[in-house]
């Protein structure tokens, strides 16, 4: 038998006095559980990253063992492959927030709809650069690149290149999850949405592996694209996000 | 506690036709389909007989006058659907999101024109039907794109959940189009570049005024084919709506 | 504290809510009954402010507020736990504690834990736990941040005899106070128990509303209930 100590009830805790702070204390607390619940039941970076490296693999079949030598061939097969995985990931997870309606868990708190949309965006950009840090040295290798290129000038490029592709995926995401076939519904209404970024990544990333430097005209692409589209998340996220 | 519970008569059901598409109906439909006829047929004469042949390009260059009217009309109506979408997020207005989907649906069908004319021009001019170049490519995404938004229009979800996804869509597609264009300057293009609005003004481009008038014509006449279409499309999402409120009062009597 | 005005939700051409006038003062108890598809859940989710109405409106403590920080004040039990089966009771209840803006998070997820009888097993991740367990770590849930209004929908439904008793003892203790309470429910027997006034929502409206008093005895309104849900 259960008996309710009410006077324990009673004395909830103060709440945050500031507005500002508890927005990133929300935001925090989501990317958290995030990663706790990524962490503990092994979802999908994993499967990402293997996923990565078997595309990488399997273009080298498809397009034969010279298939690296040139450079845009190479980064167009690097970008493919973190598309690709980035659908997998951001499928998943928001697949976690439908099951069990935790969604509605999220809903029912003071949550700013962008913050909460800012925290699962948050989580999957984790989850997606866990995934490249992991893929581009042995991207590198396999493709017979300056190491020093691949992992320390090419950085800029796969930061901004991946907030954009994050930014417009965690939104889509979030409708795709809603609907039937949500595995298509999600690369269907993403890849023409974020081939600009596909592009400039494409063009930045042979540009850095040509040792010409930073990545130019497509790092200021990339970051006009990052702007746009994550403030134009952020202002409509409370219209995916409701009930 | 205490109740201040009333019960009225249910409301009645919403008058789904708005005046102005009910009153002068007739009107509208018999300027804009007689209207589209008739304008259709003049542009068909001044672009292919009336204006002169171009020295490089032949006869080909022709198709020019369904080509550039159209993709005009396209991102009009692309352009459209961003702006109803953010209006309808705004103020959820049923009839902003009717509009956003019957500009989308129209919109496809007119870029589809685009990429159907682009090719035929192409095969002759520049010896394939089809080049990767940006603005051709870019094109194309945008048809996806939309073809993707009436995927999600075609789900089956909550209406209200289902509109304003759609309007989210409507909005992000909209942006793409000025960030095609830019990277369509960042990255070389093979395609013709503009010769109508130039940086030198209206209409410097072209050599002879006779192109110029044919093609204001044969844009003349795609709009209002354009506005006539649309028309028609809105008033089936209407009765479409209407039929499904009629079945659903059946299925409840019952 | 809580009125609805000409309250309509509408998802399509089915009209889920129709027209509701309600109000509950503050510290009471309402039950709502009806059958399935009569709206219950719909009617709650549009007073925990999940769901926007197409018309009408809702009044909270007597003034108009941002949803947002109502929100705040309002506690939502529902079908579901809401709960992530990887993490254990406690990071669950920490996590919506720092959700809901709570300073002391940790130390009122183990508060709230202790008072559904959950201490021991908070360390636990709640997909080991049983149906009665999840129920009350739900509760804990709702409870964390001290809801002026409770939402339950449905609370008993699923619970074994066992479960449902410690829900009730629960759900008892917190009857007292401010604390206002709505309720939707099947269980004749227990919704009677609970509140202190009663409603059948039949097709979105509210058919019949009385006070625990007016009711008379169970069997009255259990045999009112069944005339109005074959009506329906």
């Amino acid at each position: 038998m259960v008996e309710l100590k009410e006077q324990k009830l009673l004395r909830g805790g103060p709440t945050w006095p500031r507005r500002r702070w508890r927005y990133f204390a929300q935001v925090g607390a989501i990317v958290w559980k995030d990663v706790v619940v990524e962490y503990r039941s092994k979802g999908v970076v994993i499967t990402m990253a293997v996923f990565t490296l078997l595309v990488l693999v399997l273009f080298n079949f498809a397009f034969g063992p010279g298939a690296g030598r040139e450079v845009p061939v190479a980064s167009g097969i690097l970008w493919t492959a973190f598309l690709f995985a980035a659908v997998l990931g951001m499928n998943h997870t928001f697949a976690l927030e439908k099951e069990g309606d935790c969604m509605q868990g999220l809903l029912l708190s003071p949550i700013d709809r962008s913050a909460l949309f800012l925290g699962k965006m948050v989580g999957n950009l984790i989850f997606l650069l866990v995934v490249e840090a992991v893929s581009l040295p042995l991207f590198g290798i396999l493709y017979n690149l300056p190491l020093h290129l691949v992992v320390w000038t090419l950085a800029p490029i796969v930061l901004l290149a991946t907030v954009g592709l994050g930014s417009v995926g965690s939104l889509f995401a979030s409708i795709a999850v809603n609907t039937k076939a949500r595995e298509v519904m999600l690369p269907l209404l993403l890849f023409p949405v974020v081939v600009p970024v596909l592009i400039a990544a494409v063009r930045g990333t042979a540009h850095v592996l040509a040792g010409e430097g930073w990545g130019g005209d497509a790092l200021r692409f990339l970051v006009v694209y990052d702007v746009v589209f994550l403030v134009a998340s952020l202002l409509v996220a409370e219209y995916v996000l409701e009930e | 506690m205490s109740y201040a519970h009333t019960q009225k008569p249910a409301p009645p059901s919403t008058p789904l036709k708005e005046q102005w598409l009910e009153v002068g109906s007739k009107t509208y439909d018999f300027l804009t389909i007689g209207g589209a006829l008739v304008l259709m047929v003049g542009a068909l004469y001044l672009g292919l007989l009336y204006a002169p042949t171009e020295r490089i390009q032949g006869e080909a260059y022709r198709i020019i006058y369904v080509h550039v009217p159209v993709a005009w009309i396209a991102f009009l109506a692309f352009g459209l659907v961003g702006v109803m979408s953010a209006l309808y997020l705004w103020k959820k207005d049923r009839r902003l999101d009717i509009y956003a989907h019957s500009l989308a649906e129209v919109g496809v069908i007119f870029c589809t024109l685009i990429l159907l004319t682009g090719p035929i021009w192409g095969r002759p001019i520049w010896g394939v039907w089809w080049v990767w170049d940006m603005r051709l490519t870019l094109t194309l995404l945008l048809w996806f794109i939309y073809v993707g938004y009436l995927m999600i229009r075609a789900q089956d979800l909550e209406p209200g959940r289902k509109a304003r996804y759609a309007a989210v869509l409507g909005i992000f597609g909209a942006l793409t189009i000025p960030l095609n264009h830019f990277s369509v300057q960042l990255w070389r293009t093979l395609h013709p570049q503009p010769v109508v609005l130039t940086e030198r003004g209206f209409g410097s481009g072209l050599t002879d005024p006779a192109f110029l008038i044919a093609l204001v014509v044969s844009s003349v006449a795609f709009a209002v084919l354009f506005a006539a279409v649309l028309r028609q499309r809105i008033s089936l999402e209407w009765m479409r709506e209407e039929l499904a409120q009629l079945q659903h009062r059946a299925a409840e009597g019952q | 504290m809580l009125a609805t005005r000409a309250l309509t939700k509408r998802f399509g051409p089915h009209i889920a809510i129709s027209d509701l006038h309600l109000s509950v003062a503050r510290g009471s108890c309402l039950a709502i009954f009806g059958p399935n598809g009569a709206g219950k859940t719909t009617l709650l989710k549009l007073l925990a402010f999940l769901v926007k109405p197409t018309s009408g409106e809702i009044i909270f403590g007597g003034k108009r507020e941002e949803a947002g920080d109502l929100r705040q004040r309002i506690g939502f039990l529902s079908h579901q736990p809401l709960l992530y089966r990887h993490l254990t009771a406690y990071e669950n209840l920490k996590f919506y504690a720092r959700l809901y803006g709570l300073t002391s998070a940790r130390k009122r997820a183990r508060e709230v834990l202790a008072a559904v009888g959950l201490d021991d097993r908070a360390d636990e991740p709640i997909q080991r736990f049983s149906y009665g367990m999840l129920q009350r770590a739900a509760v804990a849930r709702v409870l964390l941040h001290e809801p002026e209004l409770l939402l339950l929908d449905e609370p008993f439904s699923g619970l074994d005899s066992q479960g449902a008793r410690d829900l009730m003892a629960i759900l008892e203790g917190l009857r007292d106070g401010d604390r206002t309470l709505i309720l939707t429910t099947h269980d004749v027997h227990r919704g009677l128990a609970l509140c202190d006034e009663a409603g059948i929502l039949i097709r979105g409206r509210l058919a019949y509303r009385a006070s625990r008093a007016e009711l008379g005895s169970e069997e009255n309104f259990a045999s009112l209930y069944e005339a109005h849900s074959e009506r329906a």
